[in-house]
């Protein structure tokens, strides 16, 4: 539970790349890796916060997000039907957030990963499921230049167990 | 600055030197070949002379109108100018030709020169996404197939087909894909009775101990044998099921006889973590249909029906049912939700029962926190009169859903549930004349609620295109004082408010919202009015406006009143 002199404490991070960010506390915390590691240091104001995982130009957009996110209310704890009610929609403003080429969408989803923010992990992982769904194994291996490497007989043990599912 | 990054590039990948790694080295892993680097080499002596003749013609724009044309002259005969011209135009021939190949061999070049750059940056897409994925963990990796194999069709048994169909489309790219899919549990806890024996076995394998989602569906049986092996393959692993569906909806006559084979060999069963239990029945006037019949007399008691009665479920908290109202049994006393489904059409066996059946269910619920009750198709009048009244104490939320008729029941339903703990009240109906007389008796019964907080009340467009317009479109309402009620949710499309009483007293109201109101706004206003004088001196209440054509013309009246909190009243 987060107090109003909390709200109002500023927080110190520091990159890979030797990089200062200075943001709300609000902010930081979103990424739940950040708010143990704030719990653990207590008081401390001056004491910045490494992460030694993430360069200045990833956290830089993570920051971005966190910022468009800091009054979202706190991620339910998973339940059981969490599967179940799996949808690939993802938000407007994520939509154009996550507009990045290809190389930072994949850092943004290793940072989002490694800081714990998983409604940032879900956007990501959303996006690239949403370049593969829908797709033929032969058009997915093109799309990541991915080899084949499979014998004929495990191609036809995969298709064999699914033959039950194929429309006649 | 070009060629400082050309001259870099070469010595990177090796350029001029003999290397021992310049071929592929290693499974999958790119290294240039001495080939492709001479090549590259030459094509930077290429764009180097290139860049020279860039130099050579930029300082020469105007070179033919500056030095080959000719100049002018007054004509008269002139032999000797006659032959330097024709001169000329040799010369101009020549240049002609010069300057032609040149252009052919720009073109050529500059041709290849794109097909080159296309291809390259291609492949720079391609290895960048390559790269991204390879960096990334299993569990990463994992998510993001699940969501690009997750379905979201309404039919269940649907959804589980093309999932099925999208992990193999998955697994088939590589083996690591393969893997990740396979090494996933989550994947494989929909065991469906459409699946073949090889695909059941490696569905349990895969998915290991716990959380089965058990799917049935009678009409993919093709006669009682297979229905015999797929329950006793099921049955053993009843003690991990999470959840159980029988999907009955699109049966036909001949289907329903295997419920009847398969129910007495699925008594007793002993379920220990099963949390959700899922039944859904034809409507059966679709069954009457194929038996040439009016009507079925529907026995609500038939045993097979209730299948699920007879089993030992101690965590129950979810039960949905489709044209049938469950009976009680062990199960309910932990249940927390329960969600029914009923399309009367001519459903008399129900009907008949309808109140006794719910109030007798009810009432073996004594922790039931979420009740959701659709009727549909409902324009014959019931008899609820000698139900007895069921206190469910524990009901915190109520969601009433009516399409097509059905007032009677409507207010019946409001005698019969006595459930003061309500603090989330949704209601659903058409805007027609039935539908207002059920948000009428829904307005009204609100006061039974002491502890409301959220009141949501749809009055939809009804979607049969046979209903006659109505001339009469109003609908008198009174909202009863709602001492606790945080938001007030309503959407009444065309339908013509009147209130009935005096404004209530919502002293707790934070949230009011208008969606799809295409009336006028005169009762709006007047609503929004009173409310926000009854929160001047306190927090404004905020007012959200969607759908509605006098949205801006309300907002500008308000805005130009003062700020929220002087006016009681956020736009």
């Amino acid at each position: 539970m987060s107090t109003t002199e909390d709200k109002t404490r500023k927080v110190k991070l520091v990159t890979s790349d030797n990089e200062e960010f200075e943001v709300d506390w609000e902010v930081a915390t979103r990424s739940v890796l950040i708010k143990h590691m704030l719990e653990d240091i207590g008081e401390s104001e001056e004491q910045a916060i490494p992460l030694p995982n993430v360069t200045a130009n990833v956290l830089k957009k993570v920051l971005e997000w966190c910022e468009h996110h800091r009054k979202d209310p706190e991620p339910a704890p998973e339940s059981s039907d969490d599967n179940r009610k799996r949808t690939l929609e993802i938000g407007d403003w994520d939509a154009k957030f996550i507009q990045v080429d290809q190389e930072m969408l994949f850092e943004i989803i290793l940072a989002a990963n490694y800081l714990d923010i998983k409604a940032l992990l879900d956007v990501g992982c959303k996006t690239v499921a949403n370049m593969i769904k829908g797709k033929q194994p032969e058009e997915i291996r093109k799309m990541f230049n991915i080899v084949n490497d499979f014998t004929p007989e495990e191609e036809a043990q995969i298709k064999k167990e699914n033959e039950w599912a194929e429309d006649r | 600055m070009m060629d400082e990054k050309l001259i870099s590039l070469l010595e990177y990948i090796g350029v001029g030197k003999n290397h021992s790694q310049d071929r592929e080295a290693g499974e999958g892993i790119f290294y240039p070949s001495s080939k492709i680097a001479c090549t590259l080499e030459d094509i930077v002596d290429l764009t180097r002379t290139l860049e020279r003749i860039n130099t050579f013609i930029s300082n020469r724009p105007d070179w033919y109108r500056k030095c080959g044309t000719t100049t002018s002259i007054s004509l008269s005969h002139d032999s000797l100018r006659a032959s330097e011209d024709s001169k000329a135009v040799e010369r101009s021939t020549l240049t002609i030709h010069a300057l032609t190949r040149g252009i052919e061999a720009i073109r050529h070049i500059s041709s290849w020169f794109e097909t080159q750059h296309t291809a390259c940056r291609e492949n720079i897409g391609k290895l960048k996404l390559r790269a991204g994925l390879l960096r990334l963990p299993e569990e990463i990796l994992s998510e993001i197939l699940a969501y690009a194999s997750q379905q979201t069709n309404v039919n269940e048994m649907v959804n589980i087909k093309n999932s099925a169909n999208a992990l193999t489309n998955l697994s088939l790219v590589c083996s690591h894909f393969r893997n990740v899919v396979w090494d996933t549990p989550d994947h494989w806890e929909h065991i469906s009775s459409s699946m073949n024996d090889e695909a059941t076995n490696a569905y349990l394998c895969r998915r290991g101990a716990g959380n089965l989602q058990i799917n049935m569906t009678m009409s993919s049986f093709r006669g009682g044998e297979d229905l015999y092996t797929f329950w006793q393959t099921i049955a053993q692993k009843a003690h991990l099921w999470n959840r159980f569906a029988l999907h009955h909806r699109d049966a036909t006559v001949e289907d329903a006889h295997f419920l009847e084979i398969w129910e007495p060999g699925a008594r007793d069963v002993g379920t220990p973590q099963l949390s959700e239990i899922v039944v859904r029945y034809p409507s059966f006037r679709f069954l009457a249909h194929f038996q040439g019949t009016s009507h079925i007399e529907f026995n609500q008691n038939d045993k097979a029906l209730h299948f699920y009665s007879s089993w030992e479920t101690p965590n129950l908290r979810t039960m949905i049912t489709e044209n049938i109202i469950p009976i009680p049994f062990s199960g309910t006393t932990s249940l927390t939700h329960l969600q029914i489904k009923l399309g009367f059409y001519e459903f008399y066996g129900v009907i008949n029962h309808f109140f006794a059946a719910l109030s007798s269910f009810l009432s073996s619920c004594p922790v039931l926190d979420r009740l959701t009750l659709t009727v549909r198709h409902c324009d014959m009048s019931t008899d609820a009169a000698h139900v007895t009244r069921v206190d469910v104490p524990s009901l915190t939320e109520l969601t009433l859903l009516f399409e097509s008729g059905a007032s009677y029941v409507a207010s019946s339903l409001f005698n019969l549930i006595n459930s003061p703990g309500v603090r989330t009240f949704e209601l659903e109906c058409d805007a027609d004349s039935e539908g207002r007389d059920i948000a009428k008796a829904a307005f009204s019964h609100c006061s039974s609620f002491p502890k409301l907080a959220r009141l949501s009340i749809s009055l939809l467009k009804p979607l049969s295109r046979f209903r006659p317009s109505e001339s009469n479109n109003h609908l008198w309402i009174s909202i009863p004082n709602l001492p606790h009620l945080q938001v007030l949710e309503m959407s009444t499309s065309g339908v013509i408010l009147k209130s009935s009483t005096e404004m209530p007293q919502l002293p707790s109201l934070q949230s009011l919202s208008f969606k799809n109101c295409t009336s006028d706004m005169e009762w709006f206003k007047t609503f929004c009015d009173q409310i926000r004088l009854q929160h001047q001196y306190g927090s404004p209440v905020k007012l959200y406006i969607e759908g509605c054509w006098w949205k801006s013309s309300m907002q500008e009246a308000y805005r130009s009143m003062g700020s929220p909190h002087a006016i009681g009243l956020d736009v």
